[in-house]
């Protein structure tokens, strides 16, 4: 305790000789014996007393100075608000109250924008496994020799083999997608659910709620009907009764018993899975399994990958198919379901990032403005004996205060625009988010955090010095030190305009995007079009019973009142449909390098009235057409041959194995949103039917449980404003009841809903643009209004020595469109290089588009000369007489 | 030199005031100092040692106090403590924070603040 004392004096009294040190030390310790006779709690206390009056050090007043404010009643030194400094910051605030609401304002709304949107990309995008064992676990992925291409989850076979090096795993376990119509309900019902192996639960450290998880044997034949349901499912369809396990439910048209019930919270791998049945790796089933390894307790991931590599060639000479292929560790990520999706999300977290810089450097401006303002009366006080702690103590509280009330507002904005960005965020954003979007404390912290200090430093560095600067001069001269303030508070404003042009561009081009894609003529005539979308299991209809089936759906849906045409195919423009690919070879030619994405519709020859997309040249499918006669969108049809009539004949085909097509007719563009990028709008259209075979198989993995499905869309025309849903389900429940039906939707809802991702993205840079735009005219207008204030005296001389009220005028104006000049040239410099980071995001326009690069700067010259034009007429009206006298 | 005005120290914070008076009956080390402190005040007033070090260093620099020769009996001392005294300009400032605070008193009693006197000075 000694020793620990006058380690504390030597940290804390540099400015003792250690003579007095020593001394000191002596002195403590007798006060500390004397106060031990008292009792150890007596001790305690006592040193604890001493060591903090030793830690104050040199920071107490020289004790012979007269204290200069008996009477303000908060002790000097410390930094840390009495209650008398808060009540000051609250009067201060409510005496200035539209300083105090904008900057509690600015603060709010930047945390909570910020929290929000982070929050959300944040939990899709970069989180890991939100299980217990999430970071033990890699992903195993199926590299190739090359090492450039990796296919996610290993086949079966090649599962069992990685599994059994259990020298290198501690456990290696799959899943694989799956969906099922489950019976039972009002309706028969499609939903989502995963094959997962029985030790897959266990591995990511997950327990069910009720019931158990699977056996190491389940999924063995006769060990397989079993089923884990999620929690949301126990409460539809068992109200959350502890007897739902060991109940039967019927997936395609199986008894599976229910074993167990995962808890709310697990999402896997994403929210809408309902079941999970067990898969077994022993069985070939033909889907892939995705992998994750437990690395056995003692090796690290390196030392793992380097087994890997060597075990690789043995592995693989016994499986010709998957030659040289390797595997590979990775971190595990959450991946979004798509490229696209993961980019919108990464664009609106890198302006909404902007937006808080705009914030930030808002915030700073207005401290500057508000302490500069209060020069004169810092000085004064100042230099009538208040301490330099005492008002950056003042400041710091009053924004401190500000800070508080803005944060918290900023909380309760975060909290309840969570739940409406949920509400709002198309469904492809949020469903794969693998733990619940909510509220990240460390985003918060971050956000807070940032904009506290720009609030707080920017507002309390001023204080500090101003009380230094000599008071007769910052009396006197009103522009001398406040020169280096209105550069600081100029470079704020730059900055600001130049992250506005960043965002206001990159808005730009997303909402033009938009409207080319909204305005784009869709090809077909969505008015008073239904799309039936319903997934036929192929066990219940094999192939050449299945054709009835449908034809008879079909005649069932005929019947309906209204309708006018039906036709059956594979999808409708912007849903469903194939998507073939490969190297593209027209007869004649040599096959092109590269691959081609090419959509493939399966229809009927009603197909093209019924949706009344025009054939332009040929002919549209006819009933006795073998599959290979196909039509092919204009565009296709350019690139086959140069023109739509000159493709009529033509043969192609995908892939040096793929079988030869022949154009038989040419029909218009229709838009499409089925491939990610939305660059090509090939299409192509196969028949649907060929007799006494099945239909060309629509991708149908094959399921585990040995049965299948093959997706059909059945197009309605019927009369506009018709109300054909339930209709429609009995109409086809008259003909199979067991036949589970998924959306019955408006063509035209189908388009807005392949748009919604882009409208989101649109809406979401247009208000954080305008909010930044806002900000940035706000620093504007302050910062110009300020510079009038300040040069009234110089402006009424100017005046009265003949300057015209437009001289006086210009002279403002010309001040903030400088200032906003410099912003939008800094400012395009970025958007320029930003745009690119766009252009996988933007369709139809060009990431530099030259309507966006000029719009943009004549916009914010606008708004920079409405933010001048109110300073400007202030300062026109100065009376120069009146201006004069006041100096 | 000439020494400054005895006033223009006033008025002294109450620690340094305590410290002064202390002094003024005989020289004291350190730990006596606190201790007369605590039993002049009845405990109501606790001199912490960096508190009281902080100001016999001010006191010294400004000649108020100064260290003394004398030591106490060999088998007394303490060779790490050193002995403080008034000097003459010490005890003129403790007098005139005394008179100072006698009139404040003697206002006080004006007022009614306090009540007089029973007998006379």
């Amino acid at each position: 305790m000694i020793r620990a004392y006058a380690w504390l004096l030597r940290m804390s009294r540099p400015d003792l000789s250690p003579e007095l040190r020593h001394e000191m030390t002596a002195t403590f310790a007798s006060v500390l014996t004397s106060a031990a006779a008292g009792g150890p709690l007596a001790a305690v206390r006592t040193a604890a007393a001493e060591c903090a009056d030793a830690a104050l050090g040199r920071f107490r007043r020289d004790p012979l100075e007269p204290p200069r404010r008996p009477a303000s009643g908060s002790r000097g030194g410390g930094l840390w608000p009495s209650l008398q400094d808060w009540r000051n910051a609250v009067r201060r605030a409510a005496a200035n109250p539209g300083y105090a609401a904008t900057v509690a304002g600015i603060l709010a709304l930047a945390i909570a924008v910020n929290t929000i949107v982070l929050s959300v990309a944040d939990a899709t995008l970069f989180r890991g496994l939100p299980y217990p064992n999430g970071p033990q676990l890699w992903d195993v992925e199926n590299v190739d020799p090359s090492g450039k291409f990796s296919s996610a989850g290993l086949a079966p076979d090649t599962f069992a083999e990685w599994r059994a090096q259990t020298e290198i795993f501690d456990a290696l376990e799959g899943w694989t997608y799956g969906t099922f119509t489950m019976l039972g309900g009002a309706e028969p019902r499609r939903i989502n659910g995963a094959y997962v192996t029985p030790g897959l639960f266990p591995a990511l450290g997950v327990e069910p709620i009720r019931g158990r998880g699977f056996d190491p044997d389940d999924g063995e034949p006769g060990r397989d009907a079993r089923v884990i349901i999620s929690e949301r499912l126990w409460q539809q369809r068992f109200g959350g009764r502890d007897d739902a396990v060991g109940q039967v439910i019927v997936l395609d048209d199986r008894a599976f018993t229910v074993v167990g019930v995962m808890p709310a919270h697990f999402r896997f791998p994403a929210s809408h899975q309902l079941v999970w049945l067990p898969a077994t790796v022993h069985r070939p089933s033909g889907s892939r399994l995705q992998g994750y390894a437990k690395i056995k307790r003692g090796l690290t991931r390196d030392a793992a990958q380097a087994r890997l590599d060597t075990l690789a060639a043995g592995l693989t000479t016994a499986k010709p198919r998957e030659d040289g292929w390797r595997i590979r560790l990775t971190p595990v990520r959450h991946t979004a379901p798509n490229a696209a999706i993961s980019r919108a999300l990464q664009v609106l977290t890198a302006a909404v990032v902007l937006v808080l810089l705009v914030a930030c450097a808002n915030l700073a401006n207005l401290g500057v403005a508000q302490a500069l303002a209060r020069r004169r009366e810092l000085a004064i006080r100042a230099a009538m004996g208040a301490t330099r702690s005492r008002l950056v103590r003042e400041l710091f509280t009053e924004h401190l205060f500000l800070a508080l009330l803005g944060g918290a507002a900023g909380l309760a904005l975060a909290v309840w625009g969570v739940q409406l960005a949920i509400a709002l965020a198309p469904a492809e954003l949020t469903v794969w988010a693998p733990s619940e979007i909510r509220i990240d404390g460390r985003i918060l912290i971050f956000t807070a955090a940032l904009t506290f200090t720009s609030a707080l430093l920017f507002g309390v560095f001023p204080a500090w010095r101003a009380s230094r600067a000599d008071a007769g001069e910052a009396l006197k001269a009103r522009t001398s030190g406040a020169l280096a303030h209105g550069r600081l508070r100029a470079g704020l404003v730059i900055v600001e305009v130049a992250l506005s042009v960043v965002l206001l561009t990159g808005a730009a081009l997303l909402i033009r995007s938009f409207v080319v894609l909204v305005q784009q003529d869709p090809g077909f005539d969505p008015r008073g079009l239904v799309s039936v979308q319903f997934e036929v299991p192929t066990d219940r209809h094999p192939a050449p019973a299945r054709r009835a089936f449908l034809e008879q759906v079909a005649a069932e849906i005929r019947r309906i009142p209204g309708v006018s045409a039906v036709s059956i195919a594979n999808g409708v423009p912007a849903s469903g449909g194939a998507i073939y690919f490969g190297e593209l070879e027209i007869d004649g030619h040599a096959p092109e390098q590269g691959e081609t994405v090419l959509p493939a519709m399966s229809v009927e020859p009603s197909y093209f009235t019924t949706l009344r997309i025009p054939i332009v040249a040929g002919r549209g499918i006819a009933a006795d057409d073998p599959l290979t006669s196909v039509v092919v969108s204009t565009s296709l049809a350019g690139r086959l041959s140069g023109s739509a009539a000159g493709a009529i004949g033509t043969r192609f085909r995908l892939a040096s194995r793929g079988p030869w097509y022949t154009v038989i007719g040419v029909a218009g563009e229709v838009r499409q949103a089925r491939t990610m990028e939305r660059k090509t709008l090939y299409e192509m259209y196969m028949p649907i039917w060929r007799p006494s075979t099945p239909p060309p198989a629509p991708p149908s993995p094959a399921r585990a449980a040995g049965r299948s499905f093959v997706s059909y869309t059945i197009a309605v025309r019927a009369g506009a404003g018709a109300t054909l849903a339930q209709d429609v389900k009995q109409a086809i429940w008259r003909v199979d009841a067991a036949q589970p039906i998924g959306d019955v939707l408006p063509a035209e809802a189908l388009l807005a809903q392949s748009l919604s991702e882009d409208r989101f993205a649109a809406v979401l840079m247009g208000a954080f643009a305008l909010l930044a735009l806002v900000l940035a005219a706000a620093g504007l207008f302050g910062v110009l209004a300020h510079l009038v204030a300040q040069r009234r005296h110089e402006i009424g001389i100017r005046m009265a020595l003949g300057a015209s009220v437009r001289d006086v005028a210009q002279l403002i104006v010309g001040r903030g469109v400088g200032m906003a000049l410099a912003g939008v040239a800094i400012g395009l410099a970025g958007s320029w290089a930003a745009a690119r980071f766009l252009a996988s995001q933007l369709y139809g326009v060009a990431p530099h588009d030259p309507l966006s690069f000029a719009g943009v700067p004549l916009v914010l010259l606008g708004v920079a000369l409405l933010a001048s034009w109110i300073p400007a007429r202030r300062a026109s009206t100065v009376d120069p007489v009146a201006a004069l006298r006041a100096e | 030199m000439p020494e400054r005005d005895p006033r223009s120290f006033l008025p002294l914070t109450p620690a340094v005031f305590h410290v002064l008076l202390a002094l003024a009956g005989g020289e004291r080390h350190g730990y006596g100092i606190i201790q007369d402190v605590t039993a002049a005040t009845g405990g109501a007033v606790t001199l912490r040692t960096g508190t009281l070090y902080t100001i016999l260093k001010r006191l010294l620099e400004e000649s108020l106090i100064v260290e003394s020769e004398r030591r106490p009996t060999p088998e007394e001392d303490d060779e790490r403590r050193r002995y403080y005294g008034l000097t003459p300009l010490g005890r003129r400032v403790a007098q005139a924070e005394a008179q100072r605070l006698d009139q404040v008193v003697g206002l006080a009693r004006s007022r009614r603040i306090l009540p007089s006197k029973a007998g006379g000075r």
